[in-house]
Order: structure tokens, then sequence, then C-alpha cells
């Protein structure tokens, strides 16, 4: 019996193995030796190390040339005489090659596949539950945030009246101060998990709203200038004119802004931190605003650098805050369309920017016809001023500007000019005690009773008592506007809001609620009757017998849900203006409330400067319209 | 330590050493071939310990060649320890575990069972709390609940299908270390199991526990079964605190459709968490075999438990992968497929019964 090829045809398959595999003599010898022993002692390792070979093998082509090889060995083998008597051994060979080459293999990706869809299918309904399982978790957090902010409502409440009170002595009032600060603190957490799950959730609700972007920025300035205050930090502007409104999302944008600055504030113990906004791009219908914050604070490393938008991403952990801040900002930025980019360097200080793509709202309906103001500005700055005065005078505003200081009191005090409504000065710090003299001399005369006098560019700490307005920067437009729209209406009018009576319905189960309610209502509007309900059922028994201009009700309550009250009260006759109040803040709540024929909604807590815009909102509405 | 992989007769004649200790390792169905094998072993040497070990497959890797289909049924490890330096001990099923060693020394341990009996997890832990016991690993040669070949120890010629052979490594000579190693991740949450009856999972966070886990999975059918394609992490009450990467998994050996259960291969408690298990990558499954390549010691030899789940994931591609242990392992090994293993999960963890793993041990002898 035969144990070996004949060394002619051992040559001729070694340099087809040279030839096929492209490896040495000493390689191609190696694997005619073991193909030998597999072909007559049947042994594996040939066919194993093929197979090891083929699946290891980063060349594609392996496989096809070890069939090639396969093939041309196999009938050159079968070809030869000397080799009939081997005939079943050689095929018997080969179709285990074969089998092992070609169906193992095979057979094997079927198993994967097979395999791979049972992952699938695990993967499904693992997913499915998963989500079940966060929406449950949604659910607990909206719950638990409106229990968390419910009681919030309660102790800012409180601690708001006792300070306007006044009746502590300075322990107790660095107490109270003390409770407020723990109590902002637990309400921002509140809101920072809310914003991550309304995000995490697809709820996160980006609006459309027309605004002026210089009225944003000074309100998310003076939002900082408390925290600003606290740090002997220089703290710069640089703020372009922006002409239009703009279409975008005011709070979140304003949020943003907000995070950005405070960060800075809070990372820098020296130096400085400036704000720089710059009209990018600007087509016909929309812009591009940069907003940057540099500062000279603590920087960071590369390594915390790719880490800045993590969530809980602090560096320092005795600074204030859980790390939300910045990954809440980063999701909302880009949530806009917006991004936001940082260059930072370990102990020198970080550049964020973020930049935003909005539309301009050109359908300005501003009428500044018979509005005359008057202008100083004796500094070197030109630009902006002088943007704004074009602004001004392309609504017709009459707008009178000066640069000397003598000229402008001469047309102030001269009597036969008519009396500007908007009196406003850009000057020098030391000019503006003068100013503030001169214009308590002013309001003594009877022509100047009805004008507004704004300080612009002036240091923070400065006491200009008799100026109605003062902007540490620019003023923004809406200021102009509004203060005309002020003027408009006290010409129709000339009782004062404070003491037009106005009926309200304030329902909610929670009493301490209503009763903090009432102590600011009745505060700031003595003329204005609030009945309280604590219930649907209690609310819909006052709706009966009393007639309101407006509603302020509750959501979540016991028994009839506010829901439910109001499509009752829609049953008795047509309800006022009606708003919810509610600490749920998600999207779904906001439709729903808009869906059952509320106005709007307010959050709770309470921020005052809304619930009084919306008093006030109702007051000109049943005394102008 | 000289050492030799022996697979048959004829090679006895080419040992140039005399062994102190035999190791081998047989086919179920082989006790026969294996006992005439011991004899002529015994006659040679008659002062060696023969200790053996049946499995569903003897396992050899003697650089360049590798047998796992039955090429050779019996395969024997010959190696010359030290008088002294190892110990073995014979265990049976019913007798309370104990060990017995000197508590001045310190040991590694191989140990081998017939079958995963209510012993099995007594000895993992009496082993586990034995200070003088550091590294152990080991295998479950058959099951006695199931109809599947019964296991066998063999010890200097008598075969028992209900003992726990130990073997004793003096650790001031020679040292054992190694790993075991699944392809799974755990997925979804922890699920409370929360009736059992031994092996049988009867109901999983109060429902029928086969619903429970067919509402997950899919149906489990006979080809997923005999492939071993769903096993699950399951944590015990005690160790509950642990982290996932040291969780042991846990196979299906049977289901009952009218009683709603899953029979696994290990005993299952009330309170304990299960939790579903996925393949990793075929991709990451080779990358893990290329970790053994960190127990490479000059002059060693290594004992290799591979569960026969392996079989069923791997089909006819096991000698391949096996393959590929060995090029980055390059150390011979021997061993064979289980029906459970004992081993760690990570070189910090202690060993715990195990289903689903590679488990490799190498013993090396320690230089002076």
């Amino acid at each position: 019996m035969r144990t070996k090829l004949c060394i002619e045809d051992k040559q001729i398959i070694i340099k087809r193995i040279r030839r096929t595999f492209k490896i040495d003599d000493i390689e191609a010898e190696q694997f005619y030796n073991e193909m030998e022993e597999s072909l007559f002692n049947k042994n594996k390792n040939f066919f194993y190390s093929v197979k090891y070979n083929m699946h290891f093998q980063k060349d594609t082509y392996f496989s096809e040339k070890v069939l090639q090889f396969a093939i041309t060995t196999f009938s050159f083998l079968l070809k030869k005489e000397i080799y009939h008597s081997e005939e079943k051994k050689i095929k018997n060979f080969f179709q285990e090659y074969l089998k092992i080459i070609l169906v193992e293999p095979s057979t094997y990706a079927k198993e994967i596949e097979r395999r791979r869809d049972n992952v699938q299918n695990i993967l499904q309904h693992v997913s499915e539950q998963l989500n079940q399982s966060l929406d449950v978790q949604q659910l607990m957090i909206a719950n638990i945030s409106h229990e968390m902010r419910t009681s919030l409502n309660t102790i800012s409440g409180y601690i708001a009246l006792i300070d306007e009170k006044n009746t502590l002595d300075t322990e107790n009032k660095g107490y109270l101060e003390k409770a407020n600060h723990a109590a902002h603190t637990l309400e921002s957490l509140v809101s920072d998990i809310l914003d991550v799950s309304k995000i995490n959730s697809g709820q996160m609700e980006i609006k459309e709203e027309s605004f002026w972007l210089d009225e944003m920025i000074e309100k998310a300035i003076d939002n900082i200038t408390f925290i600003l205050n606290k740090k002997n930090l220089t703290f710069k502007t640089d703020i372009e004119f922006f002409s239009q409104k703009i279409i975008g999302d005011y709070q979140h944008i304003m949020e943003i802004i907000i995070n950005l600055l405070s960060n800075a504030i809070k990372y820098t113990d020296i130096g400085f931190v400036h704000l720089k906004v710059t009209n990018l791009e600007e087509t016909d219908n929309t812009i591009k605003i940069l907003f940057e914050i540099k500062d000279s604070g603590i920087g960071m490393t590369p390594k915390q650098l790719k880490k800045i938008f993590n969530p809980f991403s602090r560096f320092e952990k005795e600074r204030q805050g859980v790390g939300l801040g910045l990954h809440i900002a980063s999701k909302l930025a880009s949530k806009m369309g917006g991004e936001i980019t940082v260059e930072s360097t370990a102990d020198k200080g970080s550049t964020f920017r973020f930049t935003i793509k909005v539309k301009q709202d050109k359908q300005n309906n501003i009428d500044m016809s018979n509005f005359i103001l008057c202008f100083l500005n004796n500094t070197k700055e030109t630009k902006v001023s002088q943007q704004k005065l074009d602004f001004l005078k392309q609504f017709n505003a009459k707008v009178t500007c000066f640069k000397d200081e003598k000229t402008f009191i001469n047309y102030l005090t001269s009597s036969k000019n008519d009396t500007p409504h908007i009196i406003s000065i850009l000057s020098y710090q030391n000019a503006y005690d003068r100013f503030n003299a001169l214009i308590h001399y002013l309001k003594t005369l009877d022509k100047f009773k009805k004008s507004y006098f704004i300080a612009e560019g002036i240091n923070p700490k400065s006491t200009l008592n008799y100026f109605d307005k003062v902007y540490e920067r620019f003023t923004p437009i809406t200021t102009y506007i509004q203060i005309l729209d002020t003027i408009k209406k006290s010409n129709k009018n000339t009782i004062s809001s404070n003491i037009k009576a106005l009926n309200i319905l304030a329902v909610d189960d929670i009493e301490t609620n209503l009763e903090i309610l009432k102590l600011f209502i009745t505060n700031k509007y003595p003329h204005v009757t609030l009945d309280l309900a604590t219930g649907g059922y209690e609310a819909i028994g006052m709706y009966k017998t009393q007639n309101y201009d407006m509603i302020l009700m509750d959501l979540k309550m016991p028994g009839l849900s506010g829901f439910q009250t109001l499509e009752k009260l829609k049953n008795i006759k047509n309800p006022p203006a009606s708003y919810a109040l509610t600490a749920d803040v998600y999207k779904s709540t906001y439709d729903q409330v808009i869906e059952a024929g509320f106005i709007d909604l307010l959050e709770k807590p309470l921020q005052l400067d809304i619930l009084f815009a919306t008093i006030e909102k109702a007051i000109d509405e049943k005394y102008n319209s | 330590m000289n050492h030799a992989i022996i697979t048959s007769l004829e090679e006895i004649d080419s040992l140039d050493f005399i062994p102190t200790l035999i190791v081998g390792f047989y086919h179920y169905e082989n006790k026969k071939i294996f006992l005439e094998l011991y004899n002529t072993f015994h006659k040679h040497f008659p002062h060696a310990d023969i200790v053996g070990c049946s499995g569903e497959s003897v396992i050899y890797h003697t650089t360049p060649h590798i047998d796992i289909d039955g090429t050779n049924r019996c395969t024997f490890v010959c190696l010359e320890m030290k008088k002294g330096a190892y110990s073995l001990q014979l265990l049976s099923s019913g007798e309370k575990p104990h060990i017995n060693t000197d508590k001045n020394l310190h040991y590694s341990a191989i140990v081998l069972e017939s079958c995963y009996t209510n012993n099995t997890e007594k000895i993992i832990s009496l082993l586990n709390e034995e200070p003088n016991i550091n590294q152990f690993f080991g295998s479950i040669s058959g099951l006695s609940s199931s109809d599947l070949n019964q296991g066998t120890i063999f010890y200097n010629g008598i075969f028992s299908s209900d003992k726990t052979l130990f073997w004793f490594i003096d650790e001031n000579h020679y040292f054992l270390k190694g790993l075991s190693q699944h392809n799974f991740n755990p997925i979804g949450y922890s699920l409370e199991i929360t009736h059992t009856e031994g092996y049988k999972l009867l109901e999983i966070e109060n429902e029928p526990a086969l619903d429970i886990i067919e509402k997950m999975i899919g149906t489990i059918n006979h080809e997923s079964l005999i492939s071993f394609d769903h096993p699950f992490f399951i944590t015990t009450k005690s160790k509950q605190n642990d982290a996932e990467n040291m969780t042991p998994l846990s196979s299906i050996l049977s289901i009952d459709r009218e009683e709603k259960s899953i029979t696994l291969y290990k005993k299952v408690k009330n309170g304990d968490k299960l939790k579903l298990a996925i393949p990793f990558s075929r991709k990451k499954q080779e990358s893990q075999l290329e970790n053994f390549s960190q127990f490479y010691t000059k002059d060693s030899i290594a004992f290799l438990f591979v569960c026969i789940s392996y079989r069923g994931h791997w089909g006819k591609m096991e000698p391949i992968y096996l393959m590929h242990l060995a090029k980055n392992l390059n150390v011979p090994f021997i061993g064979f497929h289980s029906l459970g293993e004992i081993g760690s999960l990570t070189s910090k963890a202690t060993s715990l019964m195990q289903n689903q793993t590679l488990t490799l041990a190498v013993l090396s002898e320690r230089s002076l």
C-alpha cells in the first residue's frame, strides 16, 4: 500500500503550492507534507490548518486559492495511472477536503445567522421592556418634580413674604437668605433634572417666538449680576446692534447664555469675563449669531475638555452645582440647530462659543410717529448709538441727538421746544451725578412730568435716583417700544393699573398656595378681588354667583381636576381668560392645556414677573380693549 | 517539571522520565480502553498515581497537533512531580465535605467531579473558605439528574460515579494560574426568581418561568436547547452586590411546557436573580481567546475544561478556535468537554461553579 506520492509529483505539487499561495519553498514543503500525511494516514491536521488559515487569513482571495489548488491537484492525481489503486483514497480525501473548506464554513455561517436572529429577537423584546420602564420612570420624575415644585412654591413664597415684611433682625435675615438660597438651588436642580428628562424623552419643546435679541441679552446679564457682584471680576460686553427681531426659543437661548456666563463666573476667581455677540452671517430671512463667552478662569486640561458636555461633569467639586448645566446647554443648542464649542487652556481660561442660526422677523408693526426722543452721547462710542438712532428714525420717531452737554441742557430747558418723550444720556461716569441733579430739577417742571429719563453705560454701583431707567450697557430696543406703548395707553386712559378693579377666581387644593397667591396679588394690586376655592366643586359654586375677569386654576387636584373643572365652568357660562397652574411642564401638558381651552400655563413655582404680566394683560384687556 | 502528553501505548516507551502522577481523560464509553491503558501504565510505573475523569470528548494539543474529535479516545499527561509536593483526596458525594491538607502549606487545586450533586456548591464554598487554598479550577464530568452519560472519576484502578477528586498542589513547588471565560453579555433588567425546586425554575417575578422567559427570547425549541443558545446569568442572593463580570452563567438543560418550568444545569434558589444573556460578536469571542496568552509560562502544561456548549456554539469550527487558543497560549494542553466548570471569571474573583465557559489552568513549576 502506498504511503507517499512519487517524488516527481511531489515536486510538481510543491511548485503549484508555492505559486498558488505565494509562499517560500520551506512553507510549501510543510504544506505538502501535512497534505500527504492526511491523504495516506487520515490525519486531520492538514484540514484544520487550511480551515484555520481560511478563517483567520486577512487575504480575501485565500479561500479561492484553496479551492483552485484542491481542484487542480485532485484532477492531476486522478489522471496519473500510478495512483489508480489509490483512487478511492484520493476521492475520499478531496471529498473531506471540500467538505471542510466549503460545507462546514457555510453551515457555520448559517448557524451564526440563526443565533444573530435569536439575539435580534431578544434585543427587540428587551428594548420594548426598557422603553416601558423608561415611560414609568419619566412619569415618576414628572410626579416627583411636580410635588417638589409645589412644595418649593410654598417655601419660596413664604420666604419672599417674610423678607418683604422686613421685620427680622440682621441675624435672622441672614438665616432667611440662606434658606432662600437653598430653595433656589433646589429649584434649579429640579428644573435641571426635568430638563434632562425632557430632552432624553424627546419632550423638550422648541418654541418659535419673536423677540428682540438685545432685550434677551440684557435679561440674561441681569440674571447673573448677583453672582457677578460677589466676585471682583471685570465684566465686559461687546454686543452688536440687531435691527430686527429674531424668531427662536427665547427662554432656551437665554438659558444657554446664562449657563455659559455663570459657568465662566463660577470658574474665574481673578481677571475677567467677556461676552461678545456677533452677527456672523445675514441673509434675507435668517441670521447666524455667535455668542462668545471668554474668561480668565481655571481653564481645562485636554482630558477634561473631552468630558465637558457629559452629564455630571464637574472639575472642582467645591464649586456649586451638580454638573448638568453644560450638558443641558449643549443638548438644547443642538436641538435648536445650534452648536456650542469650547477652547480652553488649564490655568489660563476658556472660551465658549454658541452659534445659532435663527429666522428674522421682519414684521415690525412699530409706529413711532409723534414721538420725540432726545439723545446725548458725548462719549467716544458712536457705532451702536448711530445704528440705534437710524433704527428709531426708520419708524418715524423724531430723534434729536447731541454730542455736547451744554447744548443738550439748553435744548431741554428751552421752553419753545416740544418736550421729548424719552431723554437718553450716554456720558462719562463722573457726569452722571450732575445729570441726576438736572433730572431732579426737570421733573419738577410740568412739561417733563410724562417724560422718561434713561441713563446708559453707567457704573453698576452708581445711585441715580431720578432716572427712570438705568443701563450698564445700551438700552434695549424693547425699552423704547414699551415706554412709547405705555405713553400711548396712558394717553387713552389715565387711571393707573394698580387702582383698576379686577375679579379673579383662584382654584388650588393646597391652601398655602392660595394664601401665597393672595398675598402676592393683593399686595401689588389692592383693587383686585381674589376669590379662593380649594376644589373644583367649590369653584363651580362661586362661578355661578360671581362674574370673574380671570381664572387661575391648578390642574392637579383631588376630585375634579383643573381640566374637568374648566369643562364644567364652560357648561355654566363662557369662562373668562383662564390660566392653568401646574408644576408639570412637559410638552404634552402644554398641548393638553391649550386644547382644554386655557389661555396659557403658569409654571409652579410661580414667577412673580410672569404672574403680574398676566394680571396686567387682563387689566389691559378689560379697560383698554 | 517533566511532562508529556501520551495518546497511544507506543509512546510510553519513548518517555525519558519516570512519572509520579498520570492524569488521563477518556470518553464516557471508553472506560474499558482506559483501564487497559491504565494497566500498561501501572506495569511500567507501579509507583505513579494514576487518576482520570470522563468527558463528552477528549481534547489535547501538543504543538502543532490538536485533537478534539475522538481520534484518540483516551489521553494522558505524565508528570514528574516532586514527592510530597502534591496530594490526592477522594470524597464521596454522600460524605460531608472536608479537606485534608497540611494547614502550614498553601495549595492550588484541581477538582474533578463525576457529577454535579448537592455537594458541588458546598465543596466550592469550602475550598473558597479554606485559608490555605488559593487558586482552584476544575470540571464536572456528568449530571446525576439527567439522561446524559453518567460521568466517572478514576482513581488508581477504580471508576466511581459519585466521587470528587481533589488534586492539591503545594505552592512552594508548583503553581496554578488560569481563568474561566464565557462569551456572553448580560442584558435587560434583573428578574427575581420567585419559585424553584432544585434545578427547576418554576416562577420568575411570580409568573410561570417559561412564559416570562419566552416572552423575551422567543420560543425555546429543540435546536436552541441543543445549541445552548440561551444561558442565564444567575446571581445568588448573597452575591447580589457583586460586579456583573463575576456572575456565572447557567445553561438550560430542559423545559417542561406543561409545568411551564425551565430546568438548569445548576441548582437555583428562591430570591436568586436572573438576567438574560446575549453572545459577544465573533470578533470579540476570537479576541478573548487571545487573552489566554497571559498565562504562558515556559515548560508548563495546561488543563482545559471546555463546556459542551462550546461545541454547540462553535460547531465544526471548534478545532479552529482551539487552534487559535493554542497559538496564543503556546503551552500544550489536555482536557475534555464538560458539563460544568469550576473557575473564576476574573483574576480577582473567587472560583465558582460555571457553565458555558472555557476554563484553563496552567500548571508550572516554581523556579527556585
